[in-house]
């Protein structure tokens, strides 16, 4: 009796540690990219994938899978610290905080007001807003909001040099407003295009800010690169007409080359005065929705095909030959390289 | 040559046999409507059908006519159309919460699809081109029709879903009556409502007065809560409403003069998804809308005529606590038709329809207030070929300013198989067009003016059963198929700017079966009711010219494979009860199918009891809903109430007793 008392303990414990050692992963770890799909407005059917660039796949919902539950309503944006990752959840007004390695779901931030994106200096997180003229400041440690800077206009992109915080103020505005992370204060304000969408920091620390002019093609769309330390503009780059609609400024890893959507991929050393004439990569039959250029010279871009259905990704490499496509969640958006 | 034309133009006798076949053959083959008018009266059974009332001049229509049963309307009274279509017809209903935006989808197509009209007036927003259910309230009408298909060519302009007829015809009873009811249940919700009528042989006046508010505060099931599904409350999702309809009616002879007016005012909250944490975006809608109408008609025997004018007036406003994101739209449609018809002989009729429709339109989205004509004529012609056969061929044309339309025709046959009446069939084929809705085409941006209409061609045929036993008990029995094909629809699409714009992109294949069945029977003072609704239809992508789309043979969005609805009233003495069921199949919520909203099953249940002192009738109801607690959305997110409760309390005045006030 005993015995068979003991072969039942066993076989019990057998049973849990498979449960709960066997789990197989999501997603395999190594190179590859986080995609955010952002789902139907108001429906909340946002997702998360992972494209592994070592086996070629695409793992999706991703956070629902681990959680059991909808990641929410347009997520816009990932950040990491450490094994951590912030997923904005725009018209949720969350921040999903999840474990990296498991997606799983390790805390929810609320309390925002249509977030967009978030970038790290030190131990705080500053969260930009659609419809806030506030960024609000989010204690990474704790993660609980620790306050607010009021910057006077709403914000979008974000990007952070030598300990100052510069915002664009987009839908609807012109600049970009500096803020000095230390005293949080803002010292000034860039102006630049019409609704600058998306920037970035080349290896020198000029930031590169893509104008698109206006939804409604109120002014030629522009690329101005700022000098972060003077705050003087150091070139500005028109497009051709207001007809053009370029979006989605990207850099590589080496943070020489930017990539740019506008009819097709764009790509320019950040060297260069003058925008490129041709497509780097042509659109062709399908319309580019998001951009994002990772390392070794990988390209990744999205379609979202009539928004209603799941779109694809597709991964170009440094030549500019279409490596792979796949099919994501529905309208796939920022994207995230992760690598060594 | 001219000889053998001759020979056409003057056949003979043999030829004219051999024509008169030939043109049997040919309408049989196509198809017919009879719907206005019963041109036979022998087989005319007159019975309860499916939710619907199998009037002959119904069940002889080539295509799917029904109407919404009276009793069934009336256990309904209080709430809005989009809940009583839902559960008591085969249209589904897609709503943004409860008392949210509310369209309705008839055989696979969308709200703007199915056209709604008010005693003649077309009610759908020409902004938009849809109804929103949700504030239009059962009461506003006392006759609830459903038209499914685009078939009927009466209208000025159709629809290639179907359409929705609301009327509130005069009442020659010689009754006066006041009626009050006040009601009060779940989630802070009151209602009010104050009936008069009165009238004589000739006249008929009827006032309704209503109104209602709640919390709207109800109880759901948040799937996708942080740390797995949870109840939860839903908030900032509170409305008010209220109205006015007078209706009156003067019998001149063989004229006819009646005049309608409807008032409507809603004011409600607009909750955000329940995955959104923060819920309270200062948001907030406001309908209001005045519509009136009048119509002279006059009947000569065979010759009838009838004159329709009318319009409304529609604003929506709406508010968000970022003051620059308010909003204030606003619209009008005007109309005047007249219709004609003259009866040749017992067995052949012509009927002309022509009316103007005049649509305008602002919003802070237009470049400019907008507008357009839409100048139309329509020509039928119904022949009844044998005694029992009778066919129908009819031809509409559209004028429309900035847009070239094709004709429309609609071709169909009803033969009464049995001399009884008992069996039917019918088929029809027709092939008509929607036009684009204003914001379709000026938008800004976006507005695309280049737009054609959405066509379709199809057709059904049906097998309709109807009998009446001796022994009280009467059945209905109506099995239809349908298949149609609609090209061009309107779909509003990102280009290369970034800019979204209202393209001609898709083609849509639809097929299906529908099921109507009913009975009634009475045994002593016991009544028995039973109604049910099926419909099978399969409406899917048939092309597009979006590159890269994957979504060819996927069903439409929202549109369940399956839709089932039940509903059994009983009857004894004085009191009364029912219940009704609804199921649908899953709905997708995407265009390639990769996401859908699981199926539902929602179940009502209802009782009365009436008391009679004098000429005053004391009626309490009680109504369950949801009674089985079942999780559901019909958008997704946007949940819909678990189990709640409304009583209400109706006292009615009436200077005549009459008899069955205790039947539902």
């Amino acid at each position: 009796m005993k015995q068979l008392l003991r072969l039942l303990i066993l076989i019990a414990l057998f049973v849990i540690s498979c449960e709960r050692g066997d789990q197989p992963s999501l997603f395999p770890s190594g190179n590859g990219l986080f995609l955010l799909n952002e789902g139907n407005y108001l429906a909340g059917n946002g997702s998360i994938s992972f494209y592994s660039t070592e086996s070629k796949n695409i793992y999706n919902d991703l956070f629902k899978t681990a959680n059991d539950r909808a990641l929410g309503d347009i997520p816009s944006f990932i950040v990491v610290d450490g094994n951590k990752g912030f997923i904005i959840v725009n018209n949720s007004g969350t921040i999903e905080v999840v474990n990296m390695l498991t997606m799983e779901s390790l805390a929810t931030v609320t309390g925002l007001e249509s977030p967009r994106q978030m970038v790290i200096h030190g131990r705080k997180g500053y969260i930009s807003s659609l419809t806030s003229d506030k960024v609000t400041v989010l204690d990474l440690d704790n993660l609980e909001i620790s306050g607010d800077i009021n910057i006077g206009c709403t914000s979008e992109a974000m990007a952070i040099a030598d300990g100052k915080l510069f915002t664009a103020f987009w839908s609807g505005g012109n600049k970009i407003v500096v803020t000095d992370l230390e005293t949080a204060e803002v010292i000034t304000s860039v102006t630049v295009g019409l609704e600058p969408e998306s920037m970035v920091l080349d290896r020198d620390n000029k930031l590169w800010v893509l104008c698109t002019g206006g939804w409604n093609g109120e002014e030629i769309p522009r690329l101005v690169k700022i000098n972060t330390s003077t705050f003087g503009k150091e070139a500005e780059l028109l497009f051709r007409t207001v007809n053009d609609n370029p979006s989605s400024l990207s850099i590589n890893a080496t943070r020489d080359t930017i990539y740019f959507l506008d009819e097709g991929v764009k790509r320019m050393p950040v060297i260069s005065a003058v925008l490129p004439a041709e497509a780097f990569i042509a659109a062709g039959d399908r319309l580019l929705y998001k951009l994002a250029a990772g390392p070794g010279g990988l390209i990744g871009v999205t379609d979202a095909i009539d928004y209603q259905q799941r779109g694809d990704f597709l991964l170009y490499n440094s030549r500019g030959e279409l490596a792979d496509t796949e099919h994501t969640g529905i309208i796939p958006g920022f994207m995230l390289f992760m690598h060594d | 040559m001219s000889k053998r034309s001759c020979a056409y133009i003057i056949p003979s006798r043999a030829s004219r046999y051999l024509l008169k076949a030939s043109a049997v053959v040919s309408f049989s083959l196509v198809s017919f409507d009879l719907a206005a008018q019963d041109m036979f009266t022998e087989d005319t059974v007159n019975i309860a059908a499916v939710t619907v009332r199998a009037a002959a001049s119904l069940r002889h229509s080539p295509y799917t006519v029904v109407k919404i049963d009276s009793s069934v309307m009336s256990r309904h009274d209080g709430g809005d159309l989009g809940t009583l279509l839902q559960s008591a017809s085969l249209l589904t209903v897609k709503r943004y919460g409860n008392s949210g935006l509310s369209s309705v989808s008839i055989r696979g197509l969308s709200g703007s699809h199915t056209a709604v009209t008010w005693n003649g007036l077309p009610v759908n927003a020409p902004s938009n081109g849809q109804s929103d259910f949700a504030i239009i309230p059962v009461s506003a009408a006392n006759s609830v029709k459903v038209t499914s298909g685009g078939s009927d060519l009466d209208d000025i302009s159709g629809s290639i879903g179907g359409k929705v007829e609301l009327s509130s015809g005069p009442v020659f009873d010689g009754v006066t009556e006041a009626s009050l009811t006040l009601g009060a249940g779940s989630n802070g919700s009151y209602s009010s409502a104050l009936v008069l009528r009165s009238g004589d042989a000739d006249l008929s006046a009827k006032i309704n007065l209503w109104g209602g508010m709640a919390r709207n505060d109800f109880r759901f099931i948040n799937a996708n809560a942080p740390g797995g599904a949870e109840k939860g409350r839903r908030t900032n999702a509170g409305f008010s409403s209220g109205g006015v309809t007078a209706d009156l009616g003067f019998r001149l002879g063989n004229a006819l003069l009646t005049s309608h007016v409807w008032y409507n005012d809603s004011d409600r909250d607009l909750p955000g998804p329940v995955t959104t944490v923060e819920q309270d975006f200062g948001e907030r809608q406001k309908d209001r809308s005045l519509k009136g109408v009048v119509n002279y008609s006059l009947d000569h025997g065979r010759l009838a005529a009838e004159v329709v004018a009318g319009g409304s007036h529609d604003i929506n406003l709406y508010f968000n606590e970022a003051p620059g994101l308010n909003g204030e739209n606003s619209s009008g449609i005007y109309i005047i038709r007249t219709r004609i018809r003259y009866r040749m002989n017992d067995r052949f009729e012509m009927v002309f329809n022509a009316g103007d429709e005049y649509q305008k339109a602002h919003s802070l989205s237009f470049p400019a207030a907008v507008n357009r004509n839409i100048l139309s004529a329509s020509l039928a012609a119904r022949y009844s070929v044998l005694p029992r056969l009778r066919l129908l061929l009819q031809a509409r044309q559209m004028g429309v300013s900035g847009l070239k339309v094709s004709p429309e025709f609609t071709a169909g046959a009803t033969w009464i198989l049995t001399a009884d009446g008992q069996h039917a069939i019918k088929a029809s084929l027709s092939r008509n067009t929607k036009l684009p809705c204003l914001n379709d085409i000026y938008w800004m941006p976006g507005g695309n003016t280049t737009l054609i209409p959405e066509t379709a061609t199809g057709g059904e045929a049906s097998w309709s059963f109807a009998s009446i036993n001796p022994s009280g008990l009467r059945s209905t029995l109506d099995f239809t198929l349908h298949a149609s094909r609609v090209d061009n629809l309107i779909q509003w699409l990102p280009g290369e700017t970034g800019l979204w714009s209202a393209e001609n992109v898709r083609s849509v294949n639809v097929a299906g079966a529908e099921v109507r069945a009913g009975t009634e029977v009475a045994v002593s003072e016991l009544k028995i009711k039973g109604y049910l609704n099926y419909g099978l239809t399969r409406s899917v992508n048939a092309g597009s010219d979006i590159p890269n789309d994957r979504s060819e043979g996927s069903q439409l969005a929202y549109t369940p494979l399956h839709h089932l609805n039940m509903n059994i009233d009983a009857g004894w003495s004085v009191v009364s009860g029912g219940i009704t069921a609804t199921t649908e199949t899953r709905r997708y919520t995407t265009s390639d199918n990769s996401e859908w909203l699981p199926a539902t099953f929602i179940s009502d249940l209802y009782m009365g009891s009436s008391v009679r002192a004098g000429n005053t009738l004391i009626r309490a109801d009680l109504r369950i809903n949801n009674i089985l607690n079942a999780r559901s959305e019909s958008i997704r997110n946007y949940p819909l109430p678990l189990r709640y409760f409304n009583l209400r309390l109706t006292l009615t005045w009436s200077d005549k007793t009459k008899n069955n006030e205790t039947t539902p």
